[in-house]
C-alpha cells in the first residue's frame, strides 16, 4: 500500500471508530468507558488524514474541536457524579447545532470520497449519503422530543429512535469499513 | 406590554434568544446558505411577536423570575406577578404614580415617535415618487420576461443614487434619473419584488419600533437586512452564468461608496459599504449547496427553533445556597402550580418541610407580601415552624418521611377542587390525648388533616385552606380509612341496614432516588411538583351490615351476603346475578359480594366485604350515584336494593 493510500486507509478507520465512540455508551457508575470526546479525536484525526483527498474537510476543525472540548469536559466533570450538559441551554443548544452540522458535513465528504474510490458499479457513495440523512433526521426527532410533555408513548418514542440511531450508526461504521477495503483492495 | 416589567420581560427574552443567534450565524457564517442565514431570524421574530413567559415559560434563562426580584428589590412589593398580555405596548389608562410608570411612558412615546418618524419619511419617499416620470418600463419588463418574474410600473426620479422598490400592495421600481440601470441591477430588484421582501422590510422596522430602546436588537434589525440583501444576491447569482456573475460582483463592489437611505417600504441593492463588503464575501462563497444541505439547514434550525418559540418551564425554586429572599421569593412566585395537584402537593410540602417559598409556589398573590415577611424574618427557612404554626394548633412534627394524602377530591362548581390533606404525625398532637389502641377501624396513630380548596388565579393554581390543621386518630396508610370521612350510602333490608362507604385518598408520586449508580435507596422527595397529575393512590369501597331487628330474632340469622354494583350518572348499569359464595371478593367492573357466615354471639355491625381500584383508573375519584345491592340472608336472596346516599351526598365524619 502506497504512504498515501496508507494515510486514507488510516482516516477511514479512525473515522469508522470515531463514529463507535459518538453513538455508543457504557457507563461504569456515572463515568463513560467510551468517551464521545474520544470519538470526536478519532474524528479530528480523520480529518486530518483525509483532507489532502476532500479540501473542505478541514473547514470542520474548529467545529471538532469544540466538540471534542465540550465532551472531554463533560467527561471530566462526571468523574465527580456532574457534567456541562442540560445546565446552560445556551450552550446546549450551540454545541447541538455544531455537531448536527460537523456529522453532516463529515459525512457528505467522506461520501464524496467513496464516490472516487468506490469500485465501478457500487454504491457506497449514495448509502453513505442515505444513513447520513436518516442520521440526522433521526437525531433532530430526538432532540425535538424533550420538548414535548413528559408521557410514556414519549418515552417508547424515545427509546426507539435510539435503537434505530444505533442501529444507523452501525451501517455507517459498517459502510466506511468498506470504503476502507477499497484501498487495501486496490494495494493488493 | 402594559408596563415597565412586561416591556422587560418581553426584551429580555428575546435579547437572550438575539445573542445565541448571532453567536450561531458566526459559527456558521461560511457554512450554511444565505437562506439559511436569513430564515433563522425567523426564530427571532417568532419569539418578538409571542408574549414572553407564556404558560409560565421561559427561554434560556429564568427572565420572569429575574423580572420579579428586580421588581420587588425596587418596590418592595411581592403581591405582583408580571405578565405580557400581548408582544405590543399597550397605553396604561391610569395617572402614571412611580418611576417606573414614567419611564414606561417614556419607552411607549420612543416607540410611537420611532413609528411616525418610520411613516412619515415612507409618505415622503411615495409623494416624490408620484413626481418622478415613467421611465424604462420596456428594460424592466423584458428582464422580467426573460427570467419569468414580475414586474411592476418603473419610475426615473432625479437625484437618486440607486434603484429600490417601493410598496407592498402598489410597488413602485424607482430608477436614477438620467442613466440607464444596469439589467442586473433591475433583476436584484424584481427579485424583491417576487419575493415580497418589502413586507420583510416593514415587519423588521416595526420590531425595531417595539424595541427602540435595545441596542442587542437593533443590531439583528441590522444583521437581518443584510441578509436579506444577501439573500437576494445568492438569488441572483443562481440567475446568472459566468461573465455575468462577476459583473454583479463589480456592480455591488461600485456602490459601495455611495450614499443610501433606508426607509421602511422599501429594498435596495445598496445597504452601505460595510454590508456590502459582506455581500460580497459572501459572493465569493456562492456555490450550489451539496444535496440534502436544505434538510441539514431545516435540521439545525429545527433543533434551536422549538426550545426557543416552546421555553421551559420552571420546575422547581431556586436557591443557589444564598438566601436572598428577594430572589427566592421571586423565584416561587413565578414557578408557579399549573396544575390543581400541583398545587394541592406543593402545599402539602411546603408544610412538611416549612418551607415558606414553597408555600408561595400555591399561595393567592394577596397573601405574597405576608409569606415574604415572614420568610425574610428567619435565616433558615426549612427550620421555620411559621408555617406549621399558621396552619393550625397541632403541636406534633409531621413525618417528612411519610408523606401526605388528599382524601376524598371532589370537583366545585367553579372549576376548583377540595380534599382533605392527611399527614401523618410523628408524636402525639397534644398534651391532652392518649394513644388510641387499635380497633380495626381506627389505628394507634395520629393525623393532621385540614380541607383544602385548590382554586385557579389566573395561569396558576393556588390552594387555600378552608378550616385550620387539626389532629385525629387514623392511619393513612392503611386503604379505606374509615377513621377519615367518607360517602356513606344505605338503605334496609328487613332487619338489617346495609350501609355502603365510599372514599378516595391521592397523592403525587414522590419517590427519590438517593444515589446514582448500580445501588440506591429511595425516600420521599420534599421537593414540589408543580406540574404533576395525580398519579397515586386509591378509590375504596367499604359494605357493612348492621342487624337493627329485635335481638330474639338475632339467632335466626346464619349468614348475610350480597352481591353489588356500582351505579354513575352516566348509565344505570344492571347488576349480574353472582352466586355468593363463602369468600367475599370483586371483579374488575368495582362489582363486589361478599358472605359472611354468622356463629355463635356475632356483634350487630358485621363488614362484609370491599375493594379498591388504583387511582390511575380513568376517573378514579368520581362518587357513584348510588349502588345496586342484592342482598341475600341464610343463603337466599331476600332484597334487591338501592343504597342512596344519606346526608345529600355529604362527607360524613366517622
Amino acid at each position: 500500500m502506497s504512504p498515501e493510500r496508507e494515510t486514507l486507509y488510516t482516516g477511514l478507520s479512525h473515522a469508522a471508530w470515531g463514529y463507535f465512540f459518538l453513538n455508543f455508551d457504557v457507563n461504569f457508575g456515572t463515568v463513560s468507558v467510551i468517551p464521545r470526546f474520544v470519538g470526536f479525536l478519532l474524528l479530528l484525526s480523520a480529518i486530518g488524514k483525509l483532507s489532502g483527498e476532500r479540501r473542505d474537510l478541514a473547514l470542520l476543525r474548529p467545529l471538532g474541536w469544540l466538540l471534542a472540548g465540550w465532551s472531554g469536559l463533560d467527561w471530566l466533570l462526571s468523574w465527580g457524579g456532574g457534567g456541562v450538559s442540560g445546565h446552560i441551554l445556551f450552550l446546549d443548544l450551540l454545541v447541538s447545532a455544531a455537531r448536527l452540522y460537523f456529522e453532516f458535513q463529515l459525512l457528505t465528504d467522506l461520501a464524496a470520497i467513496a464516490e472516487t474510490y468506490q469500485p465501478e458499479g457500487s454504491d457506497l457513495d449514495r448509502r453513505i449519503r442515505r444513513h447520513r440523512t436518516e442520521d440526522m433526521v433521526l437525531v433532530t426527532l430526538l432532540s425535538l422530543l424533550v420538548f414535548l410533555p413528559q408521557a410514556e408513548w414519549r418515552d417508547w418514542l424515545v427509546l426507539a429512535l435510539a435503537v434505530l440511531v444505533c442501529v444507523v450508526s452501525l451501517m455507517i461504521m459498517w459502510n466506511l469499513f468498506q470504503l476502507r477495503r477499497c484501498f487495501r483492495e486496490e494495494a493488493a | 406590554m402594559t408596563d415597565l416589567w412586561s416591556f422587560l420581560l418581553q426584551t429580555l427574552t428575546a435579547s437572550g434568544v438575539a445573542a445565541l443567534l448571532l453567536a450561531v450565524k458566526a459559527m456558521f457564517w461560511d457554512k450554511l446558505s444565505p437562506r439559511w442565514q436569513f430564515g433563522i431570524w425567523g426564530v427571532l421574530a417568532l419569539v418578538l411577536l409571542l408574549p414572553a413567559g407564556w404558560g409560565g415559560r421561559y427561554v434560556l434563562a429564568n427572565w420572569p423570575m429575574w423580572v420579579e426580584a428586580l421588581k420587588s428589590a425596587l418596590t418592595g412589593q411581592f403581591g405582583t406577578l408580571t405578565r405580557v398580555i400581548a408582544p405590543v405596548p399597550l397605553p396604561q389608562l391610569v395617572q402614571p404614580r412611580t418611576a417606573a410608570d414614567w419611564l414606561y411612558l417614556l419607552y411607549l412615546a420612543g416607540a410611537v415617535a420611532l413609528l411616525a418618524r418610520y411613516l412619515i419619511s415612507y409618505a415622503r419617499l411615495r409623494r416624490a415618487l408620484k413626481r418622478g416620470r415613467p421611465g424604462q418600463n420596456e428594460r424592466v419588463r423584458a428582464v422580467a420576461e426573460r427570467y419569468g418574474l414580475p414586474a411592476c410600473p418603473a419610475v426615473e426620479v432625479d437625484g437618486l443614487p440607486t434603484a429600490f422598490v417601493c410598496g407592498v400592495l402598489r410597488p413602485v421600481l424607482a430608477l436614477p434619473a438620467g442613466r440607464e440601470t444596469d439589467e442586473k441591477v433591475i433583476l436584484h430588484e424584481l427579485l424583491h419584488l417576487k419575493y415580497k421582501d418589502v413586507l420583510w422590510g416593514w415587519l423588521i422596522a416595526l420590531l425595531r419600533c417595539l424595541h427602540w430602546c435595545n441596542p442587542l436588537l437593533w443590531l439583528c434589525a441590522d444583521r437581518a437586512g443584510n441578509d436579506l440583501e444577501a439573500l437576494c444576491d445568492q438569488r441572483v447569482l443562481e440567475r446568472l452564468e459566468g461573465e455575468d456573475r462577476r459583473d454583479y460582483g463589480r456592480i455591488l463592489l461600485s456602490m459601495a461608496d455611495e450614499k443610501y437611505a433606508r426607509a421602511p417600504g422599501t429594498s435596495s441593492a445598496a445597504n452601505g459599504g460595510k454590508n456590502i463588503a459582506r455581500r460580497i464575501q459572501a459572493i465569493a462563497r456562492f456555490k450550489r449547496y451539496p444535496a440534502g444541505m436544505a434538510l441539514a439547514s431545516v435540521c439545525v434550525a429545527l433543533v434551536l427553533a422549538f426550545p426557543l418559540v416552546i421555553g421551559a418551564q420552571a420546575e422547581g425554586v431556586g436557591k443557589w445556597g444564598v438566601q436572598n429572599t428577594t430572589v427566592v421569593m421571586a423565584s416561587a412566585r413565578t414557578t408557579y402550580c399549573t396544575t390543581y395537584a400541583g398545587a394541592f402537593d406543593t402545599y402539602a410540602k411546603a408544610l412538611l418541610t416549612g418551607d415558606i417559598s414553597y408555600r408561595a409556589m400555591c399561595a393567592p398573590l394577596s397573601e405574597q407580601n405576608e409569606l415574604a415577611q415572614a420568610a425574610g424574618g428567619y435565616q433558615h427557612q426549612r427550620d421555620t415552624r411559621w408555617l406549621w404554626n399558621q396552619a393550625g394548633d397541632v403541636r406534633s412534627y409531621p413525618s417528612t418521611q411519610e408523606g401526605y394524602r388528599i382524601y376524598n377530591l371532589t370537583p366545585t362548581v367553579d372549576g376548583g377542587w377540595e380534599g382533605l390533606l392527611v399527614l401523618p404525625l410523628e408524636y402525639l398532637p397534644n398534651d391532652d390525648v392518649e394513644w388510641v389502641g387499635w380497633d380495626s377501624t381506627t389505628y394507634s396513630r395520629w393525623l393532621a388533616v385540614q380541607t383544602l380548596r385548590a382554586e385557579r388565579e389566573g395561569d396558576r393554581w393556588v390552594v387555600i385552606p378552608q378550616e385550620k390543621l387539626h389532629a385525629v386518630p387514623g392511619d393513612q396508610r392503611r386503604e379505606g380509612n374509615l377513621g377519615l370521612p367518607s360517602r356513606v350510602y344505605e338503605a334496609q333490608c328487613g332487619d338489617w341496614l346495609v350501609r355502603a362507604q365510599w372514599q378516595t385518598a391521592a397523592a403525587v408520586n414522590s419517590q427519590a432516588q438517593n444515589s446514582p449508580g448500580f445501588w440506591y435507596t429511595t425516600s420521599f422527595d420534599l421537593i414540589p411538583k408543580p406540574h404533576a397529575q395525580f398519579d397515586e393512590g386509591y378509590a375504596d369501597h367499604q359494605f357493612l351490615a348492621t342487624y337493627t331487628g329485635a335481638p330474639d330474632k338475632k339467632s335466626s340469622y346464619t349468614s348475610v351476603g350480597f352481591s353489588v354494583k356500582s351505579i354513575y350518572k352516566e348509565g344505570y348499569q344492571e347488576p349480574e346475578s353472582i352466586d355468593v359464595g363463602l369468600n367475599g371478593g370483586s371483579n374488575i367492573r368495582w362489582d363486589t359480594y361478599g358472605d359472611r357466615i354468622l356463629e355463635g354471639d356475632w356483634e350487630d355491625m358485621v363488614s362484609l366485604s370491599g375493594s379498591s381500584i388504583d387511582w390511575s383508573a380513568d376517573g378514579a375519584y368520581l362518587a357513584p350515584e348510588a349502588y345496586q345491592v342484592f342482598c341475600y340472608l341464610n343463603g337466599i336472596l331476600e332484597a334487591e336494593l338501592t343504597l342512596l346516599p344519606v346526608e345529600g351526598g355529604e362527607w360524613i365524619e366517622p
